[in-house]
């Protein structure tokens, strides 16, 4: 193990896990707000990045005018999403609440596989944005995942005072725990509900403005990454802000690690071997035969395989032990 | 937002069913015997008529896509038991679906090859299996998610699902990777214990479509019957109000159990029919998108009512292998998303909602003439708007006409194409929004007795 290959792969970890909690901020915020978990809300990151693919590559624009215009514009589309569609199933309780984003989101792909085909974009990285920011050894930290840590963080901070320290964020706060009073105070509470659906879907399609560049922009993007959201608002307590941080960190330091290095059993194996000094053929040969056979499966799967099922499992385990969640207070 | 809303809306009709006496349970005996004969019938004439057209017009399909519309009805059905009868949605049902089939294919695969017995034949067997290995899973997974109902149930079963479903892709020699796994049936006609040998070869699609069409008739008169069982109408009442249900002195828990272990056994045994028409079973099969699927199905046709999930798997399989168009699923998720926000009874809620209110049928004409008349304008629009950018999309500029559902052919390099479009789908729109007062008030007047 090398000094730069971990810490090339810890910064790594924490660019994606940042845009991980951009995503699952607006989530959770939505969350505590409605009870309801919206399952098009990766649609909205998805979508984020088609925008920005739009505005940037196609249209000719800078990344630099997509990036404020495009989370802007879906906020705009999840405030009408919220208004004309989830209103009118509110009343009918949480659980259409879900079967309807349930078929928002699949209506998405859909459209989104419509309008922009199957095929995967090339969205590149802006110019500016190009190249490595350091070199450690033979690893290279690119400047663009700098970007991303530094909008991630600037965004969490603007978020954080904008919930605790202005009147718009005492309000909302409020309206979250007692909307009934809150209402009765003279506040227009499905507005505020409005806002912060519109405010949490921007969210989402900035990180998918951000974040799509360094990933593939596909209509299966939302389908890949929606049930890791979900399991990092689980893992974090639902509703939990500062939860979903830690969440995030956490399943997007763990998942690129496993990404990172290709270990299995084997390979192990053979480093071990190599290092005693024993002749790795005589282990080779019998072990080749293992491998072919079901056993194999477990044998030779890689970290990157254990790092495809980590996550659902422990969400299943976080269900069922502790409910709720790391730093949530509230059960489902 | 309180509990009861939540439940009330999974059986939107609660209230007005109670009024309906066209339901099959409330049908007298002998007419339900006799539904469910006629049903033996129509299977039985589908072994005769499969591939061919009956009354010299009317096309049936094959014997495997008969076959497999019957796996996707049952397992709508056993996703009914769960979120119709019981209240629990589900996101990763597929997984029990998936796993019957695996089971059969390596049922199939030993005891047909290298372990089989002679003169046995394990065919006719291998759904049955497949229902079983579903009910294990179902046993041992349901142990832990069964214990609360709602958001945390939907979660943990589609953490279950993505976690079977990437399962599949990483244990690429036990599950087969995408390909999934598949086996090859043997050549052996049936045999009949001291009859002898029969004409029913099990290499012919006929005999699967027998054997799977019997095991479907078989299930479903179970799902009926469980339905009617204490049990069954305890799960309806887990449904509605579980506190309630706890009060009186019932574990509400166990109930829920209950359900899904049954589900998940008549998933596995849909699991196993396909595996056995198909000769295999794969990643897809155990997929959110599968499991999405039944959810679809059942919520069209109708939640909480039997014949709900056998309209909504013939709407689905309508919609997948009959509608000549690359954008079924889109079609279908529109339908779907309308369904929830308008129409959350489904097509068998509003079809019995009519039967057991409407008393002027007359009176409604009108207003669903006009109705039908803007949806229909609404909905042609959208078709061709879709099937343009589809054709725009797949072809470009090489080859300018689109051809929707084969009809007609517009050319999509002309503006105008686009803009009458587009034009009939929003006159259609404001044509159904206008109209939508006149539907509820003659929907009003139809429901009352005597003169205005």
């Amino acid at each position: 193990m090398d000094w730069g290959f971990i810490t090339v792969t810890l910064l790594d970890g924490l660019a994606r896990g940042l845009y991980y909690f951009l995503v699952s901020a607006g989530l959770t915020l939505i969350f505590s707000m409605m009870g309801v978990l919206n399952f098009a809300h990766a649609s909205f990151f998805m979508l984020g990045g088609y925008f920005a693919y739009i505005v940037a590559q196609e249209w000719g624009l800078s990344f630099w005018i997509a990036l404020p215009v495009v989370p802007l514009a879906i906020g705009a589309i999840g405030m009408v999403v919220e208004r004309f569609g989830l209103r009118q199933v509110h009343k009918f309780g949480h659980v259409a609440e879900l079967i309807f984003t349930f078929g928002l989101a699949f209506l998405i792909q859909e459209f989104v596989k419509l309008v922009f085909g199957n095929d995967t974009k090339p969205y590149a990285v802006p110019e500016l944005l190009k190249g490595p920011l350091f070199t450690i050894g033979d690893q290279t930290f690119g400047s663009y995942r700098a970007f991303m840590i530094v909008v991630s963080i600037s965004i969490f901070i603007g978020l954080y005072l904008l919930l605790t320290k202005t009147r718009i964020g005492m309000i909302i706060q409020a309206a979250l725990s007692h909307p009934h009073t809150v209402s009765n105070l003279g506040h227009n509470v499905p507005l505020i509900f409005m806002a912060v659906f519109g405010v949490g879907t921007a969210l989402a399609a900035l990180a998918g403005v951000i974040a799509l560049p360094t990933d593939a922009l596909q209509p299966g993007s939302a389908a890949r990454l929606g049930p890791i959201i979900f399991v990092i608002i689980v893992m974090g307590g639902l509703g939990s802000l500062n939860g979903a941080l830690v969440a995030s960190m956490i399943i997007g330091v763990l998942t690129t690690m496993f990404d990172a290095s290709q270990l299995n059993v084997i390979t192990i194996l053979e480093s071990i071997t190599v290092a005693l000094g024993i002749d790795w053929e005589l282990l080779d040969r019998p072990t080749y035969e293992l491998r072919r056979l079901m056993v194999g499966d477990i044998i030779m799967m890689s970290t990157k395989q254990v790092g495809s099922l980590f996550p659902y499992l422990l969400m299943v385990l976080i269900l069922i032990f502790r409910p709720q969640g790391i730093l949530g207070k509230r059960e489902t | 937002m309180t509990a009861n809303t939540e439940r009330t809306y999974i059986n939107a009709l609660n209230i007005r069913k109670r009024n309906i006496t066209f339901q099959p349970s409330g049908l007298p005996f002998g007419v339900q015997v006799f539904l469910f004969v006629m049903l033996g019938l129509v299977l039985v004439g589908g072994y005769f008529s499969g591939g061919e057209t009956v009354l010299g017009f009317l096309p049936v399909p094959t014997h495997t896509l008969l076959a497999q519309s019957l796996a996707i009805i049952l397992f709508a059905m056993s996703y009914n038991m769960l979120l119709g009868q019981g209240g629990m949605l589900s996101f990763g049902h597929a997984v029990y679906y998936g796993f019957g089939g695996y089971a059969v294919v390596y049922m199939a695969y030993f005891f047909e090859g290298p372990f089989g017995l002679p003169g046995f034949n394990m065919a006719p067997f291998l759904p049955l299996f497949g229902g079983l290995m579903g009910m294990l899973l179902a046993f041992i997974l349901g142990s832990f998610s069964t214990r609360r109902a709602g958001t945390v149930f939907a979660m943990i079963s589609l953490g279950l699902g993505q976690l079977a479903y990437s399962s599949a892709a990483v244990f690429k020699n036990f599950l087969g990777g995408e390909d999934g796994k598949s086996f090859v049936r043997d050549e052996n006609p049936f045999i009949i214990p001291f009859v002898g040998e029969t004409d029913l070869w099990f290499y012919k699609n006929e005999t699967i479509y027998l054997i799977i069409a019997f095991w479907f008739l078989l299930a479903v008169i179970l799902i009926f019957l469980f339905s009617r069982t204490p049990a069954g109408r305890l799960s309806n009442a887990v449904r509605d109000n579980e506190e309630r249900v706890e009060f009186v002195g019932y574990s509400m828990r166990s109930v829920r159990y209950l359900v899904f272990i049954s589900a998940g056994f008549f998933a596995g045994v849909a699991g196993g029919m396909s595996a056995l028409a198909f000769e295999s079973t794969t990643q897809s099969d155990l997929s959110g998108f599968y499991s999405g699927v039944a959810l679809m199905a059942v919520f069209v046709g109708g939640a909480g009512f039997f014949i709900g999930p056998i309209l909504g798997a013939l709407i689905y399989q309508f919609f997948a292998q009959v509608v000549p168009s690359a954008l079924y699923e889109l079609y279908l998720g529109v339908i779907f998303l309308v369904m929830v926000m308008f129409a959350p009874q489904g097509v068998a809620g509003i079809i019995l909602m009519h039967i057991a209110f409407v008393k002027r049928w007359g009176r409604l004409f009108s207003a669903y003439g006009l109705a039908l008349i803007s949806t229909a304008i609404a909905v042609f629009g959208f078709i061709v708007l879709a099937e343009m950018l589809h054709h725009v999309q797949i072809a470009g500029a090489s080859n300018p006409n689109a051809h929707p559902f084969e009809l007609f052919s517009i050319d999509t390099s002309k503006t105008i194409n686009w803009i009458w479009s587009a034009g009939v789908m929003l006159i259609g729109a404001v044509g159904m929004y206008l109209v939508r007062k006149q539907v509820s008030t003659a929907w009003d007047e139809a429901r009352e007795e005597g003169g205005a």
